[in-house]
Parts: C-alpha cells; structure tokens; sequence
C-alpha cells in the first residue's frame, strides 16, 4: 500500500488536482511543490486573459510585425498548426478571431524556426489555447513526475482534462465517471489522457465552441468524451470532435484512430 | 552604427562644433549573453531571453548536467553548453552575463566576469556578505562596469506607479510599511537517486542550497530582499537600526535557516512639517501560511497602498480635514446637508474602513522586463541601470544586518 499526496492549484481560471502516490510522502511534497510552480509557469505562457503573459504579448505584437517569442511558445504554436492539418483543420487555436471570412490558422500565422518569430498575417487574429492548454500542462506535469521517478498519480485541470499512470495506492486502478443524459455513468478505469469536452458547462447557458465549417457557436448541448495515450491528444481531439458539429463528429466518432476512443454525450442543462 | 560607438562620436562632433548626425540603430546586433547557474531560477530567465530581440544566448553553464539539459532545451542550439564557468568565458567570450548561481558563489562569479569585460546581470541578492559586497562595487566602479542587480520590481510598472504616487505626496506622510512574503510549503526541490546514500546526501545540499547557511542566508536573502529593496526605494534612503525573531519551528527537516522570522526595521525621515520622525517597516516571511502572500503595504496619513506584482490597490484614508474660512468669514467649502430622521447604519464588516481601491494593474512580465532594460542598457552603454552596484549594496546591507539581528537577537545599528 502505497502513501497519497493530494495537492491542488488554482490556474487558467479552473482549478487543478492531483494525487501522487509513493513511499516517501516528503519525497511527493516536494514533487507537488514543483508540479504546482509548473502550473503557474505554463499559465504564464500561454494565457491569453493575463496581460502579462507570453502568448498575451503575441496577441498584441504579432499584427505590428514579426515577435521574437519564447521557444517552447514557439514549438507550442508550430505543435498548433501541425494539429490543425492532422484534424482536418477542426482543431484551430484562431478559431475565435472576430473576422467574417477567418482563412484558418495556417494562413493567418507565419513561423520562422530560425529565430523563432512569429507574425499575423491577419492583422485581427486572436489566439487562444482554450483547448490545447490543460492537457499540456498535464503532459509537461507528467514529465517532472517521470524524473522523480513518481509512477502512480491522478491529475486533472477543470476536471475536464485528465492524465493518469499506474495504479491508486490502495492498489485499485484510477477510475473515472461522467454524466450521460443526466445520471452518472459507471465508473470507468483508465490509464492516459482523458478529456471531456462539452458545449454547455454545469453553469454557462451559452456555448464557447464554434463549429468551424459554418463559423457559428454549436447550439447543441453535447458533449465529447476521448480517451488517448496523452493529455494533450485527448483534450485536441476532444475539441476538433465537438467543432466537426455533431453529424460530422458522431461519424467520425464510429471509426475513429486505433489509439484513441471516443464517446458522445447529450449534455443535460439543469 | 552602435549605441556606444554614437554617444562617443557625438561628443566628438559637438567639441568641433559640427551638427549631430542623426543616429540610427536598426543594424545594431543583438547583444551576445551567457548565463551562469541554469538551476530554476536561471532557465526562467533563459526562457526570457530567448523571446528578447536584443539578445542572442550564446552560452549556458551549470555544473549539475540535469539542469544544464533543461537549459539548452529553453536556450536552443545556438548556444554552447559547458560545466566550468572560466572555460565558457575565455571560449565564449559574451558581451554580457546573467548569474543566477547560488548565492555564495555570486561574488566570485561576478569578479571573474566583470574582468573579462563582461557586463554583468546578477540575480539577488548581490553578495552573500557585506565585505563581498563593497568589494564588488568597487570593483564595477572602478572597471565603468555596466552592472544590474535582479530586484524586478524595480521594472515593474506597479511599483514604478506606486513610486511615483509615494514621491507624489498621494499618501501623505508614510507613517509605517508592512511587508511579508508568506508561503505554505517546506521549500524544498526533489532530489532524484535512492534517499540516504552519501551521493543522495551530497546531490540534496546541492539542490537546497536554500536551507545551509554555507550557501545562503535563507528567508532573508532568498525573499525579504527584494521587498525591503522596495522599501529603500520608496523611502529613498536606508535604515537606521534593526531588530529580529526567527525559529525553526514547522518545517524541522535539517535545515540550518529559519521557517519563520519577523524583523522590524527603523527608518528616519522629513516629516511633512519638516522635522525628522521615525517610520518602522514589518517584515515577516513564514512558510507555514499563504494568507495575502507576497505583499507590501504602505499605510500614510492620506492612503494605502498595497502591492504585489500582479496587482496594486490604493485605499484613500477617511477624510477628515479643517474647512478654511475665507475672508469674509464664510467657510469656503459647502457642508453637506444631512436630512434629519435618516438612520446611520453602522457596519460591522471588518474591512468597512477601507474605500473602493483605486487599482493599479501591469501588462508586462518585471522578470522579463528587467532583463530588456539591462540589455538596453548595454546596448547604449548606460552604466544606471533599473538597479545598479549601489543600490544592491544598500540592499545586501540591509538583508544582512537583518539576518545578522535574527541570529545574533540584538538590535544591528547601521553604520
């Protein structure tokens, strides 16, 4: 039976948590404390809501000409285009920019690798990394626990985003349930990365997606469930699903990669 | 045409009595930086380097090859990685360098540097003593050096704004400061390898350096500098005296520094009717709670402030003021008209003595902010950086002699 640290840090406006578990309990605080530090750091690059941040300066820089950015910024974009061919353009960080005929990412954004600048071709374009974000963060999370050679952990941003290795420490697998069509679904093991993704949440009565062929906020109250080897594949592909709109989506979802899974659910708005 | 090279020409045109050409910077090429200490701390500001047009890094070192890889990655290629600091100099040979090792090798570090002709960043606090730190403001004098300590909050808007209005007279008179930096954690990194074994012990003091008074000076130097730099800044002069009470009391895992300290430090200023008058700053740093975290708050006559690197609020004071009369006997101002019959509801929250604040917010990031200012500094040749030799020297002194008293428990006159 292994010892359970839980922590918690509040970032990009939700709330993360985490389970280490291991022998040595002063071991895990430190990792927490630094897994913590992590959190804030990535936040500190890639939100678009505080001024101070990396990806806030290229909001406001990238129209004036080219921004030299922070490099893992700068592969963070590059992996955002990269993305956005592998979805079929449906996984789209610009997706929110306020423009009528809004050309997509691809030819909005121009990188340079040699000196690692970036500059808007669209001179209105906004970039956010809503759905790409937590399930970096939990990606990069789990790299520092990898060197601390912490094997069994549960983490989660905004509950929405889920990234889990090995085992609870009771020796149980970690398990997870969500809500389908208004009860709650049987508790499900998982390893990987998990992200629900969801058009509604419990309290908005209004959605933040935009399905990306007609340009218009997704009406439906659906959501999307992806199971993937990592955080980060599993929050993308959540998102692209969910942008498809729900026809296109629900017939990808039926063949979908052999290293993923997929599930569609009708949200209930109480 | 380069900054330095302009400011040289220029004086030689104005002696001849020549019309100035009118410069031009566009070809100037970025500044060639090494950084030394790539630990936390020191890929931070690698990571701000790299987003930064006027630098190119050139060089990373670090002693400990975890960090050094993580340091590369944040650098990229073009930058050479090496394990001994006088063999990246004398192969590298920067323009600048960016020191973020631990605190005890900051002097040598810096001697070394600056006689290679570098210009030096390094991060807080300056010295790990007094001696050190006189030693290295010579030093930098003597050489014209161009040299910056790490205290960013001295590039921070927030506090730059919050200057301002202190120097404005918008407080009034400051009748006290209170600063804390307050934390819920053991400040300890993790240390990889099988826990217990002579290697696992020796890779821990290297990694929390932070915790041996060999290698730091704790709370003091590691935090309380850069708040009670502040306060010197603001007040715009240093201590007269200080006192202290510290223990280890939560966090009893070895450690040779404390886990809680309150110091009180005595200032003598002009008073607002122009006699001197004593001002006390708090300053306290516990790791046992983050209630209001890092934070400054100066309290005057007129209003408050209260800062943190993200955010500052000033609180105006409940007025109360004599209305002059004017020359015809009247009082100058209307007084307000109370209705009669209206019930004055007393408010017992406990924060009703506070306004709404005024808020004070910033768009940039002080730590990245700091290092453009320095680089422009050495770009243009300009020894008065955002926070030079000197006002790092007031600022070891004034962690030291606070680190002094705690440990010592007597009051440390300043000299």
């Amino acid at each position: 039976m292994h010892k359970t640290l839980y922590f918690q840090q509040k970032a990009m406006a939700t709330l993360f948590e985490g389970w280490l578990c291991g022998e040595d309990v002063s071991h895990l605080r430190s990792v927490a404390q630094l897994l913590q530090e992590e959190i804030l750091r990535i936040e500190l690059l890639l939100s678009r809501y505080d001024a101070r941040a990396e990806l806030a300066r290229i909001n406001r820089e990238g129209a004036k000409g080219k921004v030299k950015v922070e490099r893992e910024l700068f592969e963070v974009l590059a992996d955002c285009l990269s993305w956005q061919q592998k979805t079929a353009g449906y996984f789209d960080i610009g997706v929110q920019t306020k423009s009528p005929n809004y050309p997509g990412l691809a030819k909005s954004l121009s990188l340079f690798p040699e000196s690692s600048q970036v500059v808007f071709r669209l001179a209105t374009l906004s970039l956010d990394l809503g759905g790409y974000g937590k399930g970096y963060a939990l990606d990069m999370l789990e790299t520092l626990l990898t060197l601390y050679g912490v094997e069994n952990f549960l983490l989660h941003g905004g509950k929405s985003s889920f990234l889990a290795r090995g085992k609870q420490g009771n020796g149980n697998a970690w398990q997870v349930q969500y809500l389908d069509e208004g009860e709650y679904d049987q508790a499900r093991s998982f390893v990987g990365g998990l992200s629900y993704s969801g058009t509604f949440n419990e309290k908005e009565k209004i959605s933040d997606i935009i399905e990306i062929d007609t340009g218009q906020q997704l009406k439906q109250a659906l959501a999307c469930v992806v199971q993937a080897n990592t955080a980060l594949e599993a929050e993308v592909w959540s998102t692209a699903l969910l942008s498809m709109g729900p026809d296109k989506g629900k017939a990808f979802a039926e063949k979908p990669p052999t290293d993923f899974q997929v599930k569609f659910i009708e949200q209930v708005i109480l | 045409m380069k900054r330095r090279e302009f400011i040289q020409q220029s004086g030689a045109y104005a002696l001849a009595g020549m019309a100035l050409p009118i410069p031009d910077f566009s070809s100037e090429k970025p500044i060639r930086v090494a950084v030394v200490g790539t630990g936390g701390r020191g890929t931070d500001l690698i990571r701000k380097l790299s987003s930064i047009e006027q630098a190119e890094i050139v060089g990373i070192c670090d002693d400990y090859p975890p960090h050094l890889a993580k340091a590369q990655k944040a650098a990229g290629p073009q930058a050479q990685a090496f394990s001994s600091f006088s063999k990246m100099l004398k192969q590298i040979q920067p323009e600048a360098l960016v020191v973020a090792v631990p605190l005890y090798l900051h002097f040598d570090i810096c001697m070394e540097a600056l006689a290679a002709g570098c210009s030096v960043f390094c991060e807080k606090t300056m010295c790990y003593s007094i001696e050190q730190a006189y030693a290295l403001r010579e030093e930098v004098l003597s050489r014209k050096a161009i040299f910056q300590v790490g205290l960013q909050r001295r590039a921070n808007p927030i506090y730059r704004q919050a200057k301002a209005m202190v120097d404005s007279g918008m407080l009034g008179q400051i009748s006290a400061i209170k600063c804390q930096w307050h934390r819920n954690n053991d400040w300890r990194r993790p240390v990889p390898g099988k826990k217990g074994t002579p290697a696992w012990q020796k890779l821990e003091r290297k990694l929390n350096w932070r915790l041996y008074l060999d290698y730091s000076r704790g709370l003091m130097t590691e935090l309380a500098s850069h708040q009670l730099d502040i306060v010197n800044w603001f007040l715009n002069t240093t201590p007269t005296q200080v006192m202290g009470s510290g223990s280890t009391d939560f966090w009893r895992d070895g450690r040779e520094v404390l886990d809680n300290l309150f110091c009180i430090y005595d200032y003598t200023l002009s008073g607002i009717d122009g006699n001197p008058y004593k001002l006390r700053t708090t300053y306290s740093s516990i790791q046992a709670n983050a209630y209001e975290g890092a934070s400054e708050l100066i309290m005057g006559s007129k209003g408050s402030l209260f800062l943190t690197s993200n955010k500052g609020l000033f609180y105006k004071e409940e007025r109360m003021e004599e209305i002059p009369w004017d020359k015809e006997g009247r009082v100058e101002r209307d007084a307000e008209i109370i209705t009669a019959g209206k019930t004055l509801k007393l408010s017992n929250d406990p924060w009703a003595h506070r306004s709404k604040p005024y808020e004070i917010d910033s768009d940039n990031d002080d730590s990245r902010h700091q290092l453009v200012s320095f680089l422009e500094c050495v770009q243009r040749g300009d020894r008065k950086t955002v926070c030079d030799v000197e006002e790092g020297l007031k600022d070891t002194i004034t962690v030291l002699n606070g680190h002094k008293a705690l440990h010592e428990q007597k009051i440390i006159q300043f000299a």
